[in-house]
């Protein structure tokens, strides 16, 4: 545990300027979009992570986390384990965000934390996608998914907007927080642990062998 | 006598390059110093004694535990100083140690400050905007700064200036005053190794050609120097290496007992450098021909 905090610390250390870079995202985001707050929380997480997987990658970085008296399984839980406290910051981050909005007078409805809480929880499961592929790929394709990974977010921006059609239960959820379909709810929690557990799965059986 | 490192018929393969069933014992409380021209497997080797690479057959022992199985514990007593650079090179040097050291259980801020001010490294300059000797003092300091018990080296003189090239190696020689430490170190300048290494490893196109003594080695081989007239047919075979020219030949013998026989009184005898060694035993066929 304590490796994985120190590795997590680490992306931190790595990723503290690019997250400077975010101020005047949220501040754009706040003048030409506030009533979309919500959805803003998606990209600085995942920002964040690509950052620090990309650093990761460059300059044989690779070969320094592979000499630390590491396991390479512990390598991978961390990455996986940043996930969260990025995704926490990214919430952190949108809760000013709209705390400024509504101060301004920008906003004045009440906190959507529901469609919030789903949107956040949106974050690890991208992430699930894209870790495999990064593990995959190394160096030589890190820009290629990095790329892709970027469209598929600036997808996801839109995509949000159409998921009250899709899936009007969920919708309802978000709306009024009431539930009428608990086996889709279960089912749908469940998959979402099971994608990510097979990512990790996945990620640890490419890189566990992988020369370096 | 313990061994700190233990390879047993090891065998990796690349498209146009094999480690040929490599068996080797490194010795625990000495330096030994890998040698081998470019492309012989050094870096391979070592790369699958820190587990960077996978080996495709065979077993490795590091402190007498699988190098594959036991990762985190092994490398927690090495200390690996490569000569390309590894650390993230956007942060500062003092950065790159907070990293670092949380890490290693044996961290020793004390020492890694000594040898920051020793080595004249500015805790707030980037790590890529050190020159390539610095990088490796950076490494070096840290590799030093936690204790390690075995310290792996790569190159680790390349890109030195003779003056720290110098003091590296008495650092070195220090380090392993306890008899307990020991040092892996790969060279193309075999200077460094006949003035601090105790045994000699030299691989060539994936074999191991010797792993000796490093004062055996002298009793072992012989330079001889010569005329024509005392080659024949026979003589020749004796040679490792033979390099002729217009006013004779220069050659290195493995069996120096015989060789000083024969030669004692019609050319000059030599004990070969390691770099003579080197030389003639990788350019031995071309010399020949």
């Amino acid at each position: 545990m304590h490796n994985s905090i120190a590795l997590i610390r680490k992306d931190f250390i790595l990723t503290r300027k690019f997250a400077l870079l975010l101020i005047p995202y949220f501040v754009l985001m706040l003048y030409s979009n506030a009533q979309a707050y919500t959805v803003f929380s998606l990209l600085p997480a995942l920002l964040l992570l690509i950052n620090a997987c990309t650093i990761d990658m460059q300059h044989n970085n690779q070969k320094f986390l592979a000499t630390l008296p590491v396991p390479r399984q512990q390598l991978i839980q961390a990455k996986y384990m940043t996930i969260i406290p990025l995704s926490l910051f990214s919430l952190i981050c949108t809760l000013i965000m709209y705390w400024i909005a509504v101060t301004l007078g920008k906003l004045d409805d009440p906190l959507r934390w529901r469609e919030l809480g789903l949107i956040t929880a949106v974050i690890p499961l991208l992430a699930s996608f894209y870790l495999p592929l990064y593990y995959w790929l190394g160096q030589k394709g890190m820009q290629f998914v990095n790329v892709v990974f970027m469209m598929v977010i600036m997808l996801s921006f839109t995509t949000f907007g159409s998921l009250n059609k899709e899936f009007p239960a969920l919708a309802q959820w978000v709306q009024n927080g009431k539930i009428e379909n608990m086996l889709l709810l279960v089912i749908g929690v469940l998959a979402y642990l099971i994608i990510i557990y097979a990512s990790y799965l996945i990620s640890s059986r490419i890189y566990m062998h992988k020369d370096i | 006598m313990s061994t700190v490192i233990e390879l047993n018929h090891v065998t990796k393969s690349y498209d146009r390059f094999e480690l040929k069933d490599i068996s080797l014992p490194i010795k625990e409380g000495y330096i030994t110093g890998l040698i081998g021209p470019n492309g012989a497997g050094k870096t391979s080797m070592i790369k699958m004694i820190m587990g960077l690479i996978s080996q495709d057959q065979g077993d490795i022992r590091v402190f007498g535990q699988n190098n594959h199985h036991e990762q985190a514990a092994i490398r927690g007593r090495i200390g690996y100083v490569s000569d390309e650079s590894f650390y993230y090179e956007n942060v500062t040097v003092k950065q790159m140690k907070n990293i670092i050291a949380p890490f290693y259980p044996g961290w020793d801020n004390d020492t890694y400050l000594r040898f920051q001010e020793q080595f004249k490294l500015s805790p707030g300059k980037r790590i890529k905007d050190l020159s390539k000797g610095m990088k490796i003092k950076f490494s070096l300091a840290v590799a030093l700064s936690h204790g390690a018990d075995l310290l792996i080296m790569d190159e680790p003189t390349s890109g030195l200036d003779p003056i720290f090239r110098r003091e590296m190696l008495e650092l070195l020689s220090e380090h392993i005053q306890d008899e307990k430490k020991s040092i892996l170190f790969s060279t193309h300048n075999t200077t460094d190794l006949d003035r601090i290494a105790d045994y000699i490893v030299f691989i060539n196109e994936g074999r191991i050609i010797f792993n000796e003594m490093k004062e055996s080695l002298s009793e072992r081989y012989l330079l001889v120097k010569g005329g024509k007239e005392l080659l024949d047919r026979d003589v020749r075979q004796w040679f490792v290496g033979l390099r002729e020219n217009g006013l004779g030949f220069e050659g290195l013998i493995s069996n120096r007992a015989e060789g000083e026989r024969y030669f004692r009184d019609t050319a000059i005898c030599e004990t070969p450098t390691l770099e003579e060694i080197m030389y003639y035993t990788v350019k031995g066929d071309e010399a020949h021909a």
